[in-house]
């Protein structure tokens, strides 16, 4: 009788262990992750021509994360990556279609070397970037595209950040996420339940793994000179985001992200500002290697 | 004397040579021919379902009969007649044939203008439908017969240059390079970039498919009439097919080989 019920209570307390995201409120997990990501935008106007703009986007992208303090390489020394962890940032693929009022555009493949990193960063000892370099190819389109990392504070999204442990109910505001034209967005996040998911790695054993659920929702303003439909243009678009993302408990990965940014406003076009709806669909998907979560 | 003939010779040599090599824009009817084809197709698709991978191989050989006929006023009909399709499918070991279903569908007929441009296509819906669903497009009308490359100006070996074409969410640019002349006729190099969405009708179930991938491979074109004697191609597809809230991560990797038969 004893015995069921200390087998329940562990079982009981297992799952307690397992339905906690941990703190990670510093440096990154060591190994090497990979992610497909897919982003659809569509700008719709009726003002003037091009009346939509469209762009459909897929990249592989892997993160390198080397131990901190650890950096192999020509001009930096050990001593001066001391509290700083370093990630090199690469893609195997990039390509899409961008459509302008139905005509297409092959948006072409920047990749020009599969072997060397496409960018790379140093984090302190919070997860935040303190210094980035890249080939100049990414750092344009990350800095026309206003992504991550080029700006301080910019946390590495492979992963989960939060400062303390969250629960099941748990409610919280994290400004981690960001896309092509919100930068940093202010996201309620709503730890809902646990789940069991099949993690997609290109092996044919492919073990389940339990991973918390989170509802994340939030009003985005965009206000300001940013980089939209391919030039810096003056906007004024507010809407929301909703979005889910999976997140293994265990070392913080986000292992799947889904989400829907609705705006409306005004971009100025011609020298005026014309209405324009602008929704951008996001999807991503952890193809880590196992030895990384096994 | 002698060297103005040969001067002259050669010139109309070169003149000749260069005009062979070059291709250029046709228009109007389509030369009244009939042909037979073989569509070979060999896909491998990958699919994760509940995190177990399932493949599925695809052998297949159509076989065609396209008869271009002669005008009638203004206008001119094309008739694909699929004379039979034989193949199997190995579904995790497990193969099964292609049942032949040719002898069920109705040629597809279509019917063009002066200017080679599809007015309207008939024949049966089922065909059409699975032709909407193949990865390498379908007939549409307000559009060329895409037996025929379409270009707008003269080509010449070593010239590049972009098509596209979207059939509702789907969409291919590709970009053509005249790579050389074979026996008189044009070698191409083509590579596509291309997205498919689809929504099938499985049983009931709607299964949305969102593809993005490269499609690459050479073409053997007739300069005479830009008729496409031959395409040799493969394709490689990633991306999900959702049903019922569920998704699935899909690879497709197919070789294919369309060429004209005696």
């Amino acid at each position: 009788m004893k015995t069921i019920f200390i087998s329940t209570l562990s079982f009981f307390l297992s799952l307690n262990i397992f339905a906690q995201i941990k703190p990670m409120p510093g440096f990154y997990p060591e190994g090497v992750f990979k992610r497909e990501q897919r982003i659809k935008t569509t700008y719709l106007t009726t003002a003037s021509k091009p009346n939509e703009i469209s762009t459909n986007m897929r990249s592989v992208g892997k993160a390198y994360v080397l131990k901190p303090g650890y950096r192999q390489d020509e001009t930096t020394t050990q001593a001066e990556q001391k509290g700083k962890q370093h990630v090199e940032f690469t893609f195997t693929e990039i390509f899409g279609v961008k459509t302008v009022d139905g005509n297409p555009i092959d948006l072409g493949n920047p990749i020009e070397d599969f072997t060397v990193y496409a960018y790379r960063a140093n984090y302190n000892s919070k997860g935040e970037a303190i210094e980035w370099d890249g080939k100049k190819i990414y750092m344009d389109a990350m800095e026309n595209g206003n992504l991550q990392i080029l700006d301080p504070g910019y946390q590495c999204t492979y992963f989960l950040h939060t400062d303390l442990p969250r629960n099941i109910g748990d409610v919280w505001t994290d400004t981690q996420f960001c896309f092509p034209l919100t930068k940093k967005i202010s996201t309620q996040l709503t730890f809902e339940k646990m789940e069991k998911i099949k993690i997609e790695n290109n092996e044919k054993t492919l073990p389940e793994i339990d991973v918390a659920r989170l509802n994340l929702t939030g009003n985005v303003n965009v206000n300001g000179i940013v980089t939209a439909l391919n030039s810096n243009k003056m906007v004024n678009l507010n809407g929301t985001i909703t979005a889910f993302v999976h997140v293994d408990p265990r070392n913080n990965r986000i292992h799947r992200f889904k989400g829907e940014i609705k705006l409306k406003g005004e971009i100025m076009m011609n020298g005026k500002m014309e209405p324009y709806d602008v929704t951008m669909k996001v999807n991503e998907w952890s193809m880590d290697p196992s030895n990384v979560w096994k | 004397m002698k060297k103005t003939i040969f001067s002259f010779l050669a010139f109309i040599l070169v003149c000749g040579f260069t005009l062979g090599q070059n291709l250029s824009p046709k228009k109007g009817f389509y030369p009244i021919q009939k042909t037979k084809r073989k569509m070979t197709q060999l896909a491998k698709n990958k699919m994760m379902m509940q995190g177990q991978e399932m493949t599925m191989v695809t052998n297949m050989d159509m076989y065609s009969t396209i008869n271009i006929q002669n005008p009638v006023s203004d206008s001119q009909k094309i008739s694909i007649t699929f004379n039979k399709i034989e193949g199997d499918i190995e579904v995790m070991g497990k193969k099964q044939t292609i049942p032949d279903a040719s002898k069920t569908f109705t040629p597809i007929v279509l019917t063009t203008n002066n200017s080679g441009v599809i007015n309207s296509i008939s024949g049966s819906p089922e065909l059409l439908k699975q032709m909407e669903q193949s990865y390498s497009g379908s007939f549409q009308v307000s559009k060329t017969f895409t037996q025929f490359l379409n270009i707008k100006s003269i080509k010449n070996i070593g010239d590049s240059w972009l098509d596209s074409n979207i059939d509702g969410a789907n969409i291919m640019i590709t970009q053509y390079t005249f790579d050389r002349n074979e026996n008189g006729n044009a070698i191409l190099n083509f590579t596509t970039t291309m997205t498919v969405q689809s929504d099938m009708n499985q049983n009931g179930i709607i299964v949305h498919s969102d593809l993005l991938g490269k499609m690459s491979g050479t073409m053997n074109i007739d300069t005479k009439t830009n008729y496409i004697i031959s395409t040799n191609g493969n394709i490689n597809l990633e991306g999900r097919m959702e049903m019922n809230t569920q998704e699935i991560p899909v690879n497709i990797i197919s070789t294919f080989n369309d060429s004209i038969i005696k």
